[in-house]
């Protein structure tokens, strides 16, 4: 691709989400949601491939839709109320119609079927892109209306949490498996929000960490399935080691980063008197924890005692930059003991 | 506290900047000093109980032996793994003894926590070096699976717990395990108590394990190289007994009457499982169930709720790890050298190794509770305090210990006595290391018979 | 392209990417001798080559830039043919000897003998016989004194000050 035009979709990414971010008014939000969507696309299909096609078109309709229904609301809402500032929506009509078409956008089950099919078909940067970035101006929508009645939400979290574990389990596709990944981990963000949007602000930050991190890794061992990570240790023996951490660690087990949001997430639905509801979230992280644990095995865990025979992941010795990684990595490990001070950091 | 988590976070330098020749001495030495320093948790003179107080941890009657324990079984594990290790890659060598470290890291923060959060945060964290431990240096692939096993066993038994905990520091305002005696009584009167109070104790029961939720362990011991199965055997497993001591408390009016089930399961499962025993071919994992069936008394002991009941346990948790470690590391002795776990292919090992007969017929004594032997007491008390609440309790308690006896003798006699089969001729003379080994497990549990009140817990 | 024996220079050996200066200004601070080396190199352990075997039975040859590990832990070779004196720590006697007087000095004499002994001479656990030795101290003395032997109050009620009911 050019870089001119490289240059300036790069921006016009940035612009989107920038224009949604700062918008008090719904027509400007969803015109930063639109020029985010129409800057990506080419960016998803630049390789000419059928997948990515596909993947585009796919990625196109979906956000169009959800737009066309976020548009629709938001002037159902000016028709009903008069106004059309984001931050006072009072009627239910509307304000459950835009988190639904936002939960269409950021792909919350039972809306979630295109985020696999759009995400296998990107390459590892554009994926990572999708599954970060463009996350945000959604949520930065979700966060700023006031659900009236929070069973919408709960309902999208739980079956969110579900089908993101449940779908990743048959999955040998390394994409795939982080957009269902993805999935659970939205589910939880979307269930805690109407009890206490700091949680979701928190989970979404762990969770951009840990997302980072993981497609960092697989782009440095250029894996897009289970077996290519397994002879990923001949190249980065460290990363391979730190891996299984990572990946462990957006399953949500103690002592690492991940199982911050989750922990806090649990206290404050239990506050809320939702033990039950608490226990089945908990209990649906157990089905993603599988698959992690699969990753985590055929990458370091059954590492070979001998040397590999092939040659060629020993003469490509990786040239690119690790400090994003190194950092990145670190930091979906090790979060846990600074709890605190994230929560100090994201609380108003 | 800080004097023994230091040196053990230390311990990680010197592993990585020993040049590797003198990579295990080290290590060994080093972790030799901090199992000494541990030694003086066990003065105790504190009037409420608690000693070497500071804001997040402290010690009592009831962690000290368990800390004490852990601290003594790195230097153990690093003995015990330092010849099947021997083939590998240095930095794997290094990697190996760095997470063996942060194993005891883990258990040290577990057992010494004052906040029950706190104490559920590092039972979890133990899980991780656990697994890596198991599925990477097991030998089979079969390891995988028990390590899937091991992680999802004790996860789905222990989310519900985390989830019972928040519950309850909702109710109390605290979990501080300082004051939570003193705090009000709850009210536990709703359908929804009652599971609570199952969520509170079935982590720990599948961690302890109580029959029923035992599968995960005998795969667990049998896969994992053999320094998992000393510290899985002699410390992990004790976690589910002290939580289950720490909350017990907590629950108390309901215990009365919903812990008949759990009783008798585990006292059940004495003799299910010592029956397994009997009738095992493989040596892992008669071992591994055996550990299934004290456990099981240890968990009768907590649920009967009595004084003797708790000092009966701990007791027994204590004489048990060491017991069983040394019985792993017997069990590793005969691998090492005919590259097999099944007892028939060893037998007649008194005509070759006969110090190490020695060694395993004092194990297997200690395994079925001869007097002196702390096992002994453990087992008295709780069959005693169980025999206090119903008579019939000695038919389950007193077969299972005849059982224990049959399974202790078989294991001895089958790989120790008889003719030597033919194939095993030729095998090495068993090491100094070894000796040393099983040595450093058997003294400390001969030398707790002159002094027994440093395990006996908060009822002394 | 100067000639098809040039090809192995195209790709970089790991190790030698960082010029050796740079590792050498490392391994200057002393503590660190061994372990900087190590973590800014990664030594490739064996090169397998994939041209055309050229005698008979197709071996592909293997050149093994650290010699491999003793293996007789899988008991081909035994230990004690090089080292009759094999205490099971290493396979080198030096180290064996020396590793076996550390553990046995560490763990013998130095935690159970002295750990015993600390042990041996701690105070009485619980303080229990040191606080039965003051109560029959205290009774001799109220013997002494003609008092009661036990008092139903453990302080004296006279001078506790309570605030009063009203005020509360």
């Amino acid at each position: 691709m050019n870089p001119l035009i490289l240059t300036i979709l790069l921006f016009a990414l940035g612009l989107g989400t920038t224009i949604t971010f700062m918008s008090s008014h719904w027509l400007f939000a969803w015109m930063g949601l639109e020029i985010n969507t129409l800057a990506i696309i080419p960016l998803m299909t630049q390789h000419h491939h059928p997948r990515s096609t596909e993947a585009g078109t796919k990625y196109f309709l979906a956000q169009a839709t959800a737009a066309a229904m976020l548009l629709f609301a938001s002037v159902t809402n000016a028709w009903l109320t008069g106004q059309w500032d984001i931050l006072q929506m009072s009627h239910p009509l509307p304000t459950t119609m835009i988190t639904l078409a936002l939960a269409l956008k950021i792909g919350l089950a039972p809306l979630h079927s295109w985020l696999p099919e759009v995400l296998q078909g990107l390459d590892l940067t554009t994926g990572l892109i999708l599954s970060t970035w463009q996350k945000l101006a959604p949520f930065a929508l979700l966060l700023q209306i006031n659900p009236t009645n929070p069973t919408v939400l709960i309902m999208l979290g739980i079956t969110s949490t579900l089908v993101g574990g449940w779908g990743g389990l048959n999955q040998t596709q390394l994409r795939k498996i982080l957009a269902y990944s993805s999935i659970a981990h939205l589910g939880w963000m979307a269930l805690i929000l109407p009890f206490y949007p700091s949680l979701t602000l928190l989970a979404l930050l762990t969770y951009l960490i840990m997302t980072l991190s993981t497609f960092l890794v697989f782009k440095l061992n250029k894996a897009t399935n289970i077996n290519t990570l397994a002879i990923s240790w001949s190249k980065t023996p460290i990363i391979t080691t730190l891996t299984p951490l990572l990946l462990l660690s957006l399953g949500g087990l103690p002592p690492l980063t991940g199982f911050m949001p989750k922990w806090f997430i649990l206290q404050e639905l239990t506050k809320q008197n939702l033990p039950l509801l608490a226990t089945f979230t908990a209990l649906t992280a157990l089905l993603s924890l599988y698959f992690y644990l699969r990753l985590s095995y055929s990458m370091t865990l059954t590492m070979f005692p001998n040397n590999l025979m092939g040659t060629t992941p020993w003469r490509f010795f990786t040239q690119s930059t690790s400090l994003p990684l190194a950092l990145s990595i670190s930091m979906a490990i090790a979060l846990l003991p600074l709890a605190p001070a994230m929560m100090a950091l994201l609380t108003p | 506290m800080l004097k023994i988590l230091l040196p053990t976070l230390m311990l990680v330098p010197t592993i990585w900047v020993t040049p590797a020749k003198w990579l295990w001495p080290t290590t060994l030495a080093h972790s030799f000093l901090i199992a000494l320093t541990s030694f003086s948790w066990l003065k105790n003179f504190s009037e409420t109980g608690w000693m070497s107080l500071n804001k997040y941890m402290a010690t009592d009657a009831l962690s000290t032996p368990l800390l004490v324990l852990t601290c003594w079984l790195l230097p153990l594990m690093i003995l015990a793994s330092q010849n099947h290790t021997s083939a590998e890659p240095i930095n794997r060598q290094r990697m190996y003894i760095t997470l063996l470290t942060s194993l005891q890291f883990f258990l040290i923060l577990a057992f010494s926590a004052t906040e029950i959060i706190m104490f559920y945060v590092m039972f979890e964290a133990t899980l991780i070096p656990t697994l890596i431990i198991i599925t990477r240096w097991g030998n089979q692939t079969e390891r995988l699976n028990a390590g899937t096993y091991f992680l999802f066993y004790t996860l789905a038994g222990s989310l519900p717990l985390l989830v019972a905990l928040l519950l309850l520091q909702n109710n109390t305002g605290t979990l501080s395990l300082l004051t939570i005696q003193f705090s009000d009584p709850i009210l536990l009167s709703t359908y929804a108590d009652k599971i609570w109070w199952a969520g509170c104790l079935i982590a720990f029961l599948v961690k302890m394990p109580l029959y029923g939720v035992h599968l995960w362990l005998p795969k667990a011991h049998v896969e994992a190289p053999i320094a998992g199965s000393m510290i899985l055997a002699a410390v992990l497993l004790k976690l589910g007994g002290y939580g289950m001591l720490r909350m017990m408390t907590v629950l108390e009016p309901l215990t009365k009457e919903l812990s008949y089930p759990f009783i008798i399961l585990a006292l059940w499962g004495i003799i299910m499982t010592g029956s397994i025993c009997l009738r095992q071919t493989d040596l892992k994992s008669l071992i591994a169930y055996s550990s299934v069936s004290h456990m099981g008394l240890v968990a009768g002991g907590i649920l009967i709720q009595t004084p003797w009941g708790f000092t009966g346990a701990l007791i027994l948790m204590i004489a048990h790890g060491l017991t069983s470690s040394a019985l792993f590391c017997l069990a590793n002795t005969n691998y090492e050298r005919t590259h097999s776990r099944t007892m028939i292919l060893a037998r007649g090992m008194q005509m070759v190794l006969p110090l190490m007969t020695t060694w395993w017929f004092i194990a297997s004594l200690a395994n079925l509770a001869l007097p002196p032997l702390p096992n002994l007491m453990g087992e008295l008390m709780i069959i005693t305090s169980l025999f206090n609440w119903s008579w019939w309790t000695i038919a389950l308690t007193g077969t299972g210990t005849l059982i224990t006896a049959g399974y202790s003798l078989y294991m001895f006699l089958m790989t120790q006595r008889g003719p030597i089969p033919l194939h095993i001729t030729a095998i090495e003379p068993s090491h100094s290391r070894e000796h040393l080994l099983i040595f450093l497990h058997l003294l400390p549990l001969l030398l707790l018979i002159l002094k027994p009140e440093l395990i006996w817990g908060w009822t002394f | 392209m100067t000639s098809k024996g040039g090809q192995g220079d195209q790709f970089p050996i790991p190790g030698s990417l960082y010029p050796s200066e740079t590792v050498e200004m490392f391994t200057r601070l002393s503590r660190f001798r061994s372990a900087f080396p190590r973590l800014y190199s990664r030594q490739p352990v064996r090169f397998v080559s994939q041209s055309k075997p050229t005698g008979a039975a197709g071996s592909t040859a293997v050149t093994e830039l650290h010699p491999a590990a003793d293996k007789a832990g899988h008991g081909e070779v035994s230990q004690y043919v090089k080292n009759p004196d094999y205490h099971g720590f290493s396979s080198d006697p030096v180290v064996d000897e020396w590793n076996m007087r550390v553990g046995f000095f560490f763990g013998i004499s130095v935690a159970l003998v002295l750990g015993a002994t600390f042990i041996h001479y701690l105070p009485d656990h619980g303080m229990r016989q040191w606080a039965r030795r003051e109560a029959e101290c205290v009774i001799q003395q109220r013997e002494k004194e003609g008092l009661p032997l036990i008092e139903e109050n453990y302080y004296d009620p006279s001078k506790i000050v309570l605030p009063s009911a009203r005020n509360e």
